[in-house]
């Protein structure tokens, strides 16, 4: 039976991939023809030879095959439940969406770039027009197919999987264009408002921002409401991809909020330094400030979004699972701000060395401030966002989470692999020192260790202060004492009284749980 | 219900947020061509305005025109460079137009009595998401000739296609 399914699918997929090329490419050879624009194949009868042939070949095998799998699902359900049925429906599904993304981009961008005369090409509106058509197609029957088994025999365990990797890879995807060219078409709109005196033409970043900007809104907003809706909602509400997948769009625009803040602190902090091109921008400064402003805008409001998104998502499930995803969000700010508060931190010893041995050994100095500039804007933005994420000694329930453990180790292990590799630098450029190899003489082993040394300095502080932390947390761990003797139960008692209470059907995690809710100063032991 | 009934509150303030955006970012190209530099021969600005429109309009013969006589003739103490003529210059226009054409800014002009330079920062639109352009420098080095600047650095059209 899997042996036949997978012949079947498999033979399926690779024709039906032949027959969508060549339909496109057959397409847009007739339309270059038609609309006599200069086609990319030196000769158009080879390209018809070609391309009609991969339709004629492909074309019959995959009508053959498909057939074959649609009579055997309408005979069989366990054939219209398989694992590899909806595996060759997602694949194509995700594939032909993603080439509908790239042509829909395409169609847009010089749909407009031909409306706002940035762009002169009238033929390539017509070749997107026709491969998002072709795609959109194929698209829609075989999300109609999926639609139709789903509504027949259900979908669950691998098949519900196959169909979340497809959805929200998608809505990944989507999200990722919507931002990305929410961004751009920001950041041009900046630079077209603020120095408009100076562009002589504007060009087509506009119209491919825009393109990038309103793919994304389509392709995110139809598998948002999709997934959305029962009774998919329902299904995936306690997904593990569906939190994966958001967590990453998280990290995503935590990372690059705090990047264009640090970029604009560090702009203004080197023009208060008296620095005229900070980072060697070439241009204004009040253009070089729209990249940074828009990432800023657009990924800080993402953020805000998407964390309300994921309190909204831990709302509708269970209290313990609310406070997994708020200590994880919290656990994940936390160390992306104190990677940048260590690396802004790192960054200002290591300048403060290099000016300091620099001129010890009377060599010239290098231009400091615009480095002081950018390493102090990364402490200014890191240090805040660690202060008002992090909490050393949090109520119990947070203290023994998995997302506290892992911020703690991470941090750790970054913490040990920065020393390690500075010390060995360190100890590297001190036998140079002292064997005199030939660099010696100017000093720039001492330079060099004064740089190792800035690093270790940090890595060492931070290491230290987290193995304490974890030190901290293991000691406040209630010890699990293993007891021969089970006292006798007592019923009641008032405050102050020693009870025992006897719990079945419970995880130690969830009873640790339900007991941190006690009032202060109350006290217990779990037994075994 | 209708179908925006479904959509959540801050989901449909990122939609409102698209369209502002979208009207705005097609507003700001359509100003553009009110607010740049105006096109003659008058002006270094000008000559290199018009030089640049015209390669993005493909008017080989309007930029063949600016060209200076010697901008493609080798000059003393530099290696002899390959003549370009006026049918080279009008093929390479046609052959190295692009889909989407380049942004063209003026980050600098320096100018005396006969001569300047015009320092143009050239946007193509790029793959690279954090960024959605590359960015390159060009320079353009012009000469009054009979009381109308004229290019005289390499003619390369591609750069503004």
């Amino acid at each position: 039976m899997i042996q036949r399914r997978l012949y079947i699918y498999i033979v399926a997929a690779a024709s039906f991939g032949m027959v969508l090329i060549g339909l496109i490419n057959l397409g847009t050879t007739a339309l270059n023809q038609l609309l006599n624009a200069t086609p990319p194949y030196s000769n158009v009868r080879d390209a018809y030879a070609g391309f009609g042939a991969v339709i004629l070949v492909g074309l019959p095998v995959w009508g053959i095959h498909w057939w074959i799998a649609q009579r055997l699902a309408h005979r069989n359900a366990d054939e219209r439940a398989s694992a590899i049925r909806r595996l060759y429906l997602y694949v194509v599904l995700a594939a032909t969406g993603i080439a509908i993304a790239v042509y829909l981009r395409r169609l847009i961008e010089d749909a407009v770039g031909f409306v706002l005369g940035t762009s002169s090409d009238g033929a390539a509106i017509s070749r997107a027009l026709w491969a998002v058509l072709v795609l959109t197609a194929f698209w829609l029957y075989h999300f109609r197919t999926a639609d139709v088994d789903r509504s027949n025999v259900g979908e669950s365990g691998v098949a519900a999987t196959l169909r979340r990797w497809y959805a929200y890879g998608l809505l990944f995807l989507g999200l990722a264009f919507l931002l990305f060219g929410a961004r751009n078409l920001l950041q041009q709109i900046w630079v077209l408002l603020v120095d408009r005196g100076q562009v002589i033409a504007p060009g087509g970043l506009v119209p491919t921002a825009l393109a990038t900007m309103l793919t994304g809104v389509l392709i995110w907003g139809f598998h948002s409401q999709w997934t959305s809706s029962a009774p998919i909602a329902q299904d995936d509400q306690r997904s593990t991809l569906r939190a994966v997948q958001r967590f990453l769009t998280l990290t995503g625009c935590v990372a690059l909020a705090l990047f264009g803040a640090s970029q604009l602190l560090y702009y203004a902090l080197a023009r208060l330094l008296g620095i005229e091109h900070p980072g060697g921008v070439t241009t204004s400064i009040v253009v070089a400030i729209a990249s940074p402003a828009a990432t800023v805008i657009v990924f800080g409001l993402a953020w805000l979004w998407i964390q309300r998104q994921l309190a909204a998502d831990a709302g509708a499930t269970e209290a313990s699972r609310q406070a997994g995803v708020r200590h994880l969000y919290t656990h994940l700010v936390a160390f992306l701000a104190l990677a940048t508060l260590a690396i802004g931190a790192a960054g200002i010893l290591w300048t403060l060395s290099d000016q300091i041995l620099n001129s010890l050994l009377h060599h010239s100095t290098s231009e400091w401030r615009d480095k002081i500039s950018l390493f102090v804007t990364l402490v200014l933005v890191g240090a805040p966002m660690w202060f008002t994420h992090w909490r050393q000694s949090p109520p119990l329930d947070e203290r023994h989470t998995l997302s506290r453990r892992l911020y703690l180790y991470a941090t750790l292990l970054g913490s040990v692999l920065a020393a390690l590799i500075s010390g060995a630098i360190f100890v590297y450029r001190l036998l140079a020192l002292v064997l005199g190899t030939s660099d010696a003489a100017s000093g720039a082993p001492v330079i060099d260790m004064g740089r190792a040394m800035s690093v270790i300095l940090v890595a060492a502080a931070i290491g230290l202060y987290h193995w304490r932390v974890l030190r901290s947390d293991s000691a406040a761990r209630p010890a699990i004492a293993s007891v021969l003797g089970v006292p006798s139960p007592v019923h009641g008692g008032g405050q102050g009284a020693g009870m025992v209470v006897t719990i079945t059907g419970a995880t130690e995690e969830q009873i640790r749980q339900a007991l941190s809710k006690l009032p202060d100063g109350a006290n217990y032991t779990i037994q075994r | 219900m209708g179908p925006l009934d479904k959509i959540d509150r801050p989901s449909r303030l990122a939609l409102t947020g698209v369209g502002i955006l979208t009207i705005v970012g097609i507003a700001a190209t359509l100003l553009t061509g009110s607010g740049r530099p105006a096109a003659n021969s008058a002006t270094p600005v000008g000559t290199v305005t018009t030089y640049v429109l015209a390669i993005q309009a493909g008017d080989a013969n309007r930029a063949w025109a600016i060209l200076a006589q010697s901008a493609s003739q080798p000059t003393a103490g530099v290696p002899p460079r390959p003549i370009l003529s006026k049918d080279d210059f009008r093929n390479q226009v046609e052959s190295s137009r692009q889909p989407t054409s380049p942004r063209v800014r003026i980050l600098a002009v320096t100018q005396s009595a006969d001569t300047a330079t015009v320092e143009l920062e050239v946007s193509h639109a790029s793959g690279d998401p954090l960024t959605g352009a590359t960015t390159q420098q060009v320079s353009v080095s012009l000469t009054r000739q009979g009381g109308s600047w004229q290019i005289t650095s390499d003619a390369f059209p591609w750069q503004f296609q």
